[in-house]
């Protein structure tokens, strides 16, 4: 009888009508279901911006759940963009479930298996998220990111085999990876194998010479051996800044953030790693939204001012004090901008309003001294 | 019936059984947890009269010190054999104005035994006590300062911090132009710096940040919420050496400790490599924590660095809030145990020699630590099966979206935690078996550890942010045997803050505890010191450790019950 059905090509083209109808029905069942379960975004206490992000993508994906002519493959995008806002927004749990109905209709994505183990890990679950990157890794095996956050959810679990076996699928396709060394070293200093770790950390701290971390590990290495000399340098916090995850997933959902505070984050990681150009254009992008932004002024008038646009500094510095007239530090950066200005009679003011604020700001007071010292000079 | 049907309806009826068969066992796990005989803690603060809201006078300005504060202290004020509480207070934030109408709050313990069982109650007796109001008020320490044999008190503000004076029998004055650390203060240690006799004060001091002196910050949505402390400079803590009669000399800057400075929130003062001499640990808020290792002539040396004890092992200054030491591997040494940020984990270290060994991942309380932000923690013998677990209050700093979704106006609120020490170095979150109270979220800061019933058994105060004081009765560790030290030293420090009790088990086993009052997060804890004994029910002897002099031994010693334990011998304390 089976051997018939296949035989008779009538019979196979009626199979296959059958199984493609059974399939689209059963799609449109799941997508049914999956549409059924997600709520309007309750978002009445957030700002208004993200009230209208996340109720534009609830919008369109109902649009869509609704739309027959909608391929599955654009439902499962509309459910991973509004997964990807509720992410952004620290909604992990919803995030969480809106990636998975999307991987529901549309299998093997990854970047939402990615992004859903990030919600796990944002919300406590490190196996659950390490279900998910291995997924990802499955789709993309060379991609770092994810098996670095495989690496480093073992290693808090305590996983060490699991986290070695991971560095090593790291190092292997990228053998200078300071973040698998890093763990790597780590995990030899657990095993007892001081002296390797400590080649491997002073390799390190050749190449991010301003990490504090690697300084402290080194440390950690050398005192382990009984070694006198074991006193980590302390460099600038900025350079551990370096060995951060580089994770263009991220910072890519980052740019959802419709407010400025998105370019403010941003912002503030290039800062740290030193990519002040960087910086500026996501300071700029939010004055773009927010002419008044506080933090954003302050912070472009302290780039302005290492830039040497002294001009600059003090224009976006002055706006800033307009808006946030008690906030010392950007009174006594717009000082400093005046003094470069030479405008030395207006930095005085200004320290002196700094002292009508705290009247204990020793440095307030030693720079009024020295810029007066410096005026009498110059006369 | 047709065979197919006949399997079908087979096939249903194991899906059916297999799903009732879950139910059940959501129904009994559900039971455990809500039934409240199988709760570890149940919180008797309401029922025992103890109400008390810290409030932070948020007026949604978003400073700082609103989500800072929050301390207590466990204290025996009128020295009638049972725990008093004192709550510092917040009170409201402005530019133009400084409030000092912030009211600390007095509890007397009133605790009476009816049948063999202790029953709690509390009278407030702050009006009585004369303790008037100050500047916004964060923690508080607490110690016998002028040797009086009564219990002094330090109250840490975000603001003038005070010293109150107890004239005996809770009844209190300030004692003014003494102490006078205008800093932001969290926490504060009283401890025998000097080694002569008089209690000295290390007081733990934070950032910059002032009342006309706030930042308006953005969280990584964007959205408008509290800064961290990288937002503001951290200032240096302070170190006052006791003269006696109550008056004392700010020598920060010649012992040293205002040398380097990250912002403090948790003090803790202990013999860290042995030497007889009290050296003191500071958990810093995002920045390498401190260990200040005393040299002996009224100078401190910070050997954190090169001990391992400022960063984690990868090479990481967290965000540092509560801590506390215990021997937690019975080993004869302590080790420490500090509460971070969520996203962070919680740190272990081990320490052996006065270096610290970082066993958070090994021990397992780091990953469990990662949602929640800690402040107020403890080492605790929670079932006195004879070694030490871990309680962890937790409340977060940063808005957490699912609340503020819901609309709750102060959405850091997160629960708390209980890790039952297994004996093998490792540690086993427990917190859904202690009872529904316990799990209750709050933005909970001080944790304050203590024996309030006198009933053999550790019992936890938590003060929660704009939500009542919890208070964790134990009602379970009286199903082991215990022996209680409550240490006073006559020719010395009377409170023998210093001291070290060690206890030698019938199998030979060691463990040793501090007598202290410091630790967690802006409290002062139980000074007594109890052994969980387990099913044991003798022990071969003890050992006091004192500051100075010859260490007192004693054998044959009953057990459940409290002695109290002073260089001329030792006797029963009677309830």
């Amino acid at each position: 009888m089976v051997y018939m059905l296949f035989h008779n090509k009538k019979s196979m083209v009626l199979i296959g009508l059958i199984l493609f109808v059974t399939s689209c029905t059963n799609d449109a069942d799941v997508i049914n279901q999956l549409c059924k379960k997600v709520g309007q975004p309750s978002v009445k206490n957030f700002d208004t911006l993200t009230q209208k992000s996340l109720n534009q993508a609830y919008t369109k994906l109902m649009n869509s759940c609704q739309n027959s002519q909608v391929s599955k493959t654009k439902v499962a995008y509309n459910f991973a963009n509004l997964a990807k806002l509720y992410l952004v927004n620290d909604l992990n749990v919803t995030a969480y479930q809106l990636f998975q109905s999307a991987l529901e209709i549309h299998p093997n994505h990854f970047a939402w298996h990615y992004l859903s183990g990030i919600a796990q890990e944002r919300m406590g679950n490190l196996d659950g998220a390490i279900i998910q990157y291995n997924l990802a890794h499955k789709i993309k095996p060379q991609n770092i990111p994810t098996l670095i956050r495989i690496a480093e959810s073992y290693k808090i679990l305590n996983n060490n085999e699991k986290t070695r076996k991971t560095v090593r699928k790291i190092l292997t396709l990228d053998p200078k990876n300071a973040i698998a060394s890093l763990l790597k070293s780590q995990l030899l200093i657990e095993e007892g194998q001081y002296s390797e770790a400590e080649i491997l950390l002073k390799q390190l701290i050749k190449k991010y010479p301003k990490a504090n971390k690697l300084n402290y590990v080194l440390a950690n290495a050398l005192r382990l051996q009984g070694r006198t000399d074991a006193i980590a340098k302390v460099v600038n916090s900025a350079g551990d800044q370096a060995l951060l995850l580089n994770d263009p997933l991220l910072e890519d959902l980052q740019k959802l953030v419709t407010g400025a505070g998105g370019y403010l984050v941003l912002a503030n990681k290039a800062r740290k790693s030193g990519d002040l150009s960087v910086a500026k254009t996501h300071l700029l992008a939010a004055i773009k939204i927010e002419p008044e932004n506080v933090s954003a002024l302050h912070n472009l008038g302290y780039i302005s001012g290492v830039e040497g646009n002294h001009k600059a500094a003090m224009d976006y510095l002055k706006k800033a004090l307009e808006n946030s007239p008690t906030n010392i530090d950007i009174a006594s950066d717009y000082a400093t901008a005046l003094v470069s200005m030479k405008k030395y009679q207006e930095a005085i003011d200004t320290y002196k309003s700094i002292l009508l604020i705290n009247p204990n700001d020793n440095e307030a007071k030693t720079r009024i001294i020295k810029i007066e010292k410096f005026i009498k000079s110059q006369n | 019936m047709h065979k197919t049907s006949i399997i079908l309806i087979l096939i249903l009826d194991l899906l059916l059984i297999s799903c009732n068969n879950s139910d059940v066992q959501n129904q009994e796990s559900g039971a455990l947890h809500s039934n409240e005989n199988d709760s570890i803690y149940k919180d008797n603060a309401s029922q025992a009269g103890l109400d008390f809201t810290y409030n932070n006078g948020s007026a949604g300005d978003s400073y700082l010190a609103e989500i800072v504060g929050g301390g207590a202290a466990l204290f025996d004020c009128d020295n009638d054999g049972d725990l008093d509480v004192l709550f510092n207070q917040g009170t409201h934030i402005s530019k133009s104005e400084i409030y000092t109408n912030a009211q600390p709050v007095l509890f007397r313990n009133d605790l009476t035994f009816i049948d063999g069982k202790s029953v709690l109650s509390f009278t407030n007796i702050t009006k009585k006590s004369g303790i008037g109001p100050g500047e916004y008020g964060m923690g508080v320490a607490v110690a016998d300062v002028n040797n009086d044999g009564w219990e002094d008190v330090y109250l840490t503000n975000f603001g003038q911090n005070r010293l109150l004076k107890n004239n005996g029998d809770c009844q209190f004055v300030d004692i003014e132009n003494q102490l006078l650390d205008s800093s932001w203060s969290v926490s504060a240690s009283f401890f025998d710096g000097q080694a002569d006799g008089l209690l000295d004060l290390f007081v733990g001091n934070y950032v910059n940040h002032s009342h006309v002196y706030n930042k308006v910050c953005t969280n990584a949505a964007g959205q408008v919420d509290y800064c961290g402390p990288k937002a503001y400079k951290p200032v240096p803590n302070s170190f006052w050496r006791n003269l006696g009669d109550l008056t004392f000399e700010n020598i920060s800057e010649s012992s040293g400790i205002d040398l380097e400075f990250g912002g403090a929130l948790g003090v803790i003062a202990a013999d860290f490599n042995h030497d007889n001499l009290l050296d003191i640990y500071i958990a810093n808020d995002q920045r390498p924590n401190l260990l200040w290792q005393n040299s002996n002539n009224n100078t401190f040396k910070n050997v954190a660095l090169i001990n391992g004890c400022a960063v984690n092992s990868s090479g990481l200054a967290e965000a540092s809030m509560g801590l506390d030491l215990g021997d937690v591997d019975n080993d004869g040494d302590f080790d420490l145990f500090m509460t971070h940020l969520r996203k962070e984990t919680n740190t272990f270290f081990e320490m052996e020699n006065g270096q610290c060994i970082d066993n958070s991942n090994q021990s397992e309380l780091a990953a469990p630590s990662m949602p929640y932000t800690g402040f107020g923690t403890g080492f605790l013998d929670f079932d006195n099966d004879g070694d030490l677990d871990v309680f962890v209050a937790n409340g977060d700093v940063e808005r957490i979206s699912e609340q503020v979704q819901k609309g709750d106006a102060f959405p850091l609120k997160q629960k708390n935690q209980l890790f039952e020490n297994l004996g093998s170095g490792n540690f086993k979150d427990v917190s859904l078996l202690a009872g529904n109270d316990i799990n209750i979220e709050n933005v909970s800061r001080g944790a304050a550890f203590g024996d309030i019933d006198n009933d053999g058994d550790t019992d936890v105060l938590v003060i929660n942010i704009n939500d009542p004081a919890q208070l964790f009765i134990n009602t379970i560790g009286q199903n082991n045997h215990w022996i209680g030290f409550d240490v006073i030293d006559e020719q010395y420090n009377r409170s023998a803050i210093g001291a070290t009790i060690e206890i030698v088990r019938l199998d030979g086993s060691k463990r040793i505890e501090r007598v202290a009052t410091d630790g967690s997060y802006a409290v002062a804890n139980d000074p007594r010191v109890i052994f969980g004994l387990g099913k044991e029910n003798s022990i071969k002897q003890i050992t006091v450790y004192w500051l100075s002099g010859k260490p007192s031994t004693y054998n044959d010693l009953s057990i459940n019950q409290y002695y109290r334990v002073t260089r001329n011998g030792i006797h029963v304390i009677s309830q």
